[in-house]
C-alpha cells in the first residue's frame, strides 16, 4: 500500500516537470521569434515613418513652387528680359512636374531620394531667380523715373524724344547735366547744290545754285528705337530766316522768345544706331554772304554750322 | 428815258475809272517766270467781287502749276439781293474784268467770270435765280461782249479746285482741306489718289451763323460774359452734333496727316497767333495755341491791338510796318464777339482731328479765297488745249 503512494507522487512530478519544460519551450521559442525576426519585414512603425518622410518633401515642394509665384512680379514689368525668363520659368515648371510625379507613388523609395535632390536643386534656382528678379525691379524703377523726366521734358509723353549731348567742334551753350545721354546728334553739315540737267554737283556760287543739301548725325543709346525733330534755321546774310515754302516754315519757342524755323526735320533711330539724316532747303534767290545753319531741338540751341555763299 | 440810262452809264463809267485807278495803285505784276501767260479770274461771291490774276507756263498746263501774280476784292454784299447791292456788284465786276483787260493788257479769252457756289445755294433758297441771270445779262452790256455769259459753280467743284489752287502737289493726297465761311463750312480730299474722286465735306455752320445762334440766346444780357457761355451752348449743341457726324462720315481722319483751313477765320487766328508769319500765305498751327487765343480773345482782347502785338516782336529782321497792317486789318474785319465764334467753330472742328494717340499737323490758309478761281483758269485753259 505504501508503495502505490510513491509511485502516484512520482508521476505527478514528472507531469508538472513536463508541463513547465513545455511552457518554458514555448516562452523561448516566442522570444526567439521577436528577437531574431528578419529586418526587410515591413512593419506598421516603419511604415509610419515613411509617410513622414513624404510630408517633409512635400512642405519642401510647396515652399520652393511658393517662391516660384513671386517672380511673376519680374515677368510682367520686364520688356527685354521676358524671354530669357520666360525659358527660365519653364525650366522650373518642367521640375516641378518631375518632382509632382515623384511623389504621387509613396512607396517608391528610391523616387522620393530623387525627388528630394530634384526639390533642393529647385530651391537653388529659385534663389537665383528671386535675386534677378530684385534686380529687374529696381532697374523697371529706374527706368521708369527715367521715362518720367523724358515725357516731361518733352513736348508729349507719348514721344521718347531724349535730350541731346552735342559733340561738336564749337560749344555753344554751356553743357548741362544729360538726364538720358542716350541721343546724340552731331556732325551737322550743308552744302550749295546746282543742278546741270543730269547730276547734281556742289557749288558755292549764289548764281549757279538751286538748293541748299544739309545732314546731321543722330547716335541712340537709348535701350530702345526712339524718334524726335529738331528745328533746322538757315539765316540769310540779310539776317532774315530763309523760306523755302511756307507749308514748310512755321514758328517755334525757345528761351529767347518765339522764333520762325527754315523746316521740320523728323527722324527715327533704332537702338544703337548711328544715323545720318538729310534735309534739303530750296529758295527762289541766294545773296552773296555768310549763311548760319542752326539746329534747334526741344527749343534748345543744339549746334550751328556757317557756309560762305560768293 | 433816255436821261436815265445816259446817268446810268455815266456813273457806272464813273465808277469804274475810280475802281481802275484804285486797283491800279496797288498793282505792278513782277512775273515769277519769263514766257508766261497771265490771266484772270473774277468771282462774285456772297460778300463781294474778287479777282485773281495767275501765270501758267506750259509745264504748268500739265502738271497744275501755276504762279498767283495779285488778288484783289471788293464788298458789294450781293446775297442782300438789293437794288443797291445789284448795282454795287455790277460796278465791281465791271470795274475788276476792265482792270484785267485794260491795265494789264489780259485779252477778254484770258479772262473767267463766276458766281460762286454760294451765290447759287443763296439764290435758289430764296427764288431769286432770276438775279443772277439779270446779273450776267447787265455785265454782258457793261463790256460789250454779247456772247460772255456768267454761270454759276457747283459747290464740290468749289471745292475741289480749292484743293487744287491751294494744296502743293507734294501734300495733295494726304491733306483735307476746310473752307470755313460766313454762312457754312465746306471743302474735302482726294481719298483715292487721284484728282477725280473728290470726297465733299460741308456744314451748315460758318462764323456768321455761329454768331447768330449765339445773339439770339443772349436775352437783355449783352455781355461779352453772356455772350461767351451762349455761344459755347450753341456749339456743344446742335452745331457739335453736326461737326462730329460730319467729320465721322467724312473718314477724313484716317485718311488725312493734314488738315488745312482757309476762310477768314483762318487768316485772322493766323496773324494774330504768328505775327512773324505774316508775310506767309500758310501758317503751320498747333493746337494748344489755338486754345490760348481763344482764352485770350475773351479774357485780355486789348493783348491783340496792332500795338501789343508789335511790342512783343523781338526779332528785328520783321517787317514790322506789314505785320502792324495786316494786325490792323483783322481787328477790322473781325471784332471780339466774331473773333470768339469764329476760333470757337475752328477749335470744333480742330478737336475732332486732335487725337490722343494720332496727331495731325493744322495749317491754316491766308489767301484761299483766290484758291479755286485760279484752278478753274487752270483747269479751263487745260480743257481748251486739250479740245483744241
Amino acid at each position: 500500500m505504501k508503495d502505490y503512494k510513491s509511485i502516484l507522487l512520482i508521476f505527478v512530478s514528472l507531469l508538472l516537470l513536463t508541463v513547465s519544460l513545455a511552457l518554458l519551450w514555448t516562452w523561448g521559442y516566442n522570444y526567439g521569434k521577436k528577437k531574431y525576426s528578419p529586418p526587410t519585414s515591413v512593419g506598421v512603425d516603419s511604415l509610419g515613418n515613411k509617410i513622414l518622410t513624404k510630408d517633409s518633401l512635400n512642405q519642401l515642394y510647396i515652399n520652393a513652387l511658393n517662391n516660384l509665384n513671386t517672380l511673376d512680379l519680374a515677368l510682367s514689368k520686364a520688356d527685354s528680359l521676358k524671354l530669357d525668363i520666360t525659358f527660365k520659368l519653364s525650366e522650373f515648371n518642367h521640375l516641378r512636374d518631375e518632382i509632382a510625379t515623384l511623389l504621387s507613388n509613396p512607396t517608391d523609395i528610391e523616387g522620393l531620394s530623387q525627388a528630394q535632390q530634384k526639390i533642393g536643386v529647385l530651391q537653388s534656382k529659385v534663389d537665383d531667380l528671386r535675386k534677378q528678379n530684385l534686380a529687374i525691379q529696381k532697374e523697371n524703377k529706374r527706368l521708369g523715373i527715367l521715362l518720367d523726366n523724358l515725357a516731361k521734358a518733352g513736348d508729349s509723353g507719348k514721344d521718347i524724344i531724349a535730350d541731346v549731348k552735342t559733340i561738336t567742334d564749337q560749344k555753344l551753350t554751356p553743357e548741362k547735366p544729360n538726364p538720358a545721354g542716350v541721343l546724340i546728334i552731331s556732325d551737322l553739315n550743308m552744302v550749295g547744290l546746282t543742278n546741270d540737267d543730269i547730276n547734281l554737283t556742289e557749288t558755292d556760287l549764289s548764281d549757279n545754285l538751286n538748293r541748299f543739301s544739309g545732314s546731321f548725325l543722330v547716335r541712340n543709346n537709348l535701350s530702345q528705337n526712339a524718334f524726335g525733330e529738331v528745328m533746322v534755321v538757315i539765316v540769310q546774310p540779310n539776317g532774315k530766316i530763309l523760306q523755302s515754302s511756307s507749308w514748310d516754315s512755321g514758328t517755334f519757342e525757345t528761351k529767347d522768345g518765339r522764333k520762325i524755323y527754315t523746316s521740320k526735320v523728323k527722324f527715327d533711330c533704332n537702338k544703337g544706331d548711328l544715323k545720318k539724316i538729310p534735309f534739303t532747303v530750296s529758295a527762289d534767290q541766294y545773296e552773296k554772304g555768310n549763311y548760319q545753319v542752326l539746329l534747334y531741338q526741344n527749343g534748345n540751341l543744339i549746334t550751328k554750322f556757317s557756309k560762305l555763299i560768293k | 428815258m433816255l436821261t436815265n440810262l445816259l446817268f446810268r452809264k455815266l456813273s457806272l463809267l464813273i465808277a469804274c475809272s475810280f475802281f481802275i485807278n484804285n486797283v491800279h495803285a496797288q498793282t505792278s505784276i513782277k512775273h515769277k517766270f519769263k514766257g508766261t501767260n497771265v490771266y484772270a479770274g473774277i468771282e462774285i461771291g456772297s460778300k463781294g467781287v474778287k479777282m485773281s490774276l495767275i501765270e501758267v507756263t506750259g509745264s504748268g498746263l500739265k502738271n497744275g502749276n501755276f504762279n498767283i501774280l495779285k488778288d484783289t476784292s471788293t464788298n458789294t454784299d450781293f446775297i442782300t439781293f438789293s437794288k443797291e447791292s445789284f448795282q454795287a456788284t455790277l460796278k465791281g465786276v465791271t470795274g475788276l474784268y476792265t482792270v484785267a483787260k485794260k491795265s494789264y493788257q489780259i485779252p477778254s479769252e484770258r479772262i473767267f467770270v463766276v458766281f460762286s457756289s454760294g451765290v447759287k445755294v443763296v439764290s435758289e433758297r430764296e427764288n431769286k435765280t432770276t438775279w443772277l441771270t439779270s446779273m450776267s445779262d447787265s455785265f454782258k452790256v457793261a463790256i460789250n461782249e454779247p456772247e460772255r455769259t456768267i454761270k454759276p459753280i457747283e459747290v464740290i467743284d468749289e471745292a475741289r479746285l480749292s484743293h487744287l489752287g491751294i494744296v502743293p502737289e507734294s501734300k495733295r493726297y494726304t491733306t483735307f482741306l476746310i473752307d470755313i465761311g460766313s454762312g457754312n463750312t465746306k471743302g474735302g480730299y482726294f481719298p483715292s489718289g487721284n484728282t477725280k474722286n473728290f470726297s465733299l465735306f460741308q456744314l451748315t455752320w460758318g462764323t456768321k451763323s455761329i454768331s447768330n445762334a449765339t445773339d439770339k440766346r443772349l436775352d437783355d444780357d449783352r455781355t461779352v460774359v453772356n455772350f461767351n457761355k451762349q455761344m459755347q451752348r450753341v456749339l456743344a449743341g446742335q452745331a457739335d452734333e453736326e461737326i462730329t457726324y460730319a467729320v465721322n462720315v467724312s473718314g477724313a481722319y484716317n485718311m488725312s496727316d493734314n488738315i488745312a483751313f482757309s476762310g477768314g477765320i483762318a487768316w485772322a487766328t493766323a496773324n494774330l497767333m504768328y505775327p512773324e508769319l505774316a508775310e506767309n500765305q500758310v501758317v503751320p498751327v498747333l493746337y494748344d495755341d489755338v486754345v490760348k487765343l481763344s482764352e485770350r480773345v475773351y479774357k485780355n482782347y486789348l493783348s491783340l491791338s496792332d500795338s501789343a502785338i508789335l511790342k512783343t516782336i523781338q526779332d528785328n529782321s520783321l517787317d514790322k510796318k506789314y505785320i502792324g497792317n495786316e494786325i490792323r486789318k483783322v481787328n477790322k474785319v473781325f471784332d471780339q464777339r466774331a473773333l470768339m465764334s469764329g476760333i470757337g467753330l475752328l477749335l470744333k472742328i480742330m478737336r475732332q482731328f486732335e487725337g490722343v494717340y494720332e496727331k495731325k499737323q493744322f495749317y491754316f490758309i491766308k489767301n484761299g479765297q483766290v484758291g479755286w478761281i485760279s484752278a478753274f483758269v487752270n483747269q479751263t485753259i487745260s480743257e481748251n488745249k486739250l479740245s483744241q
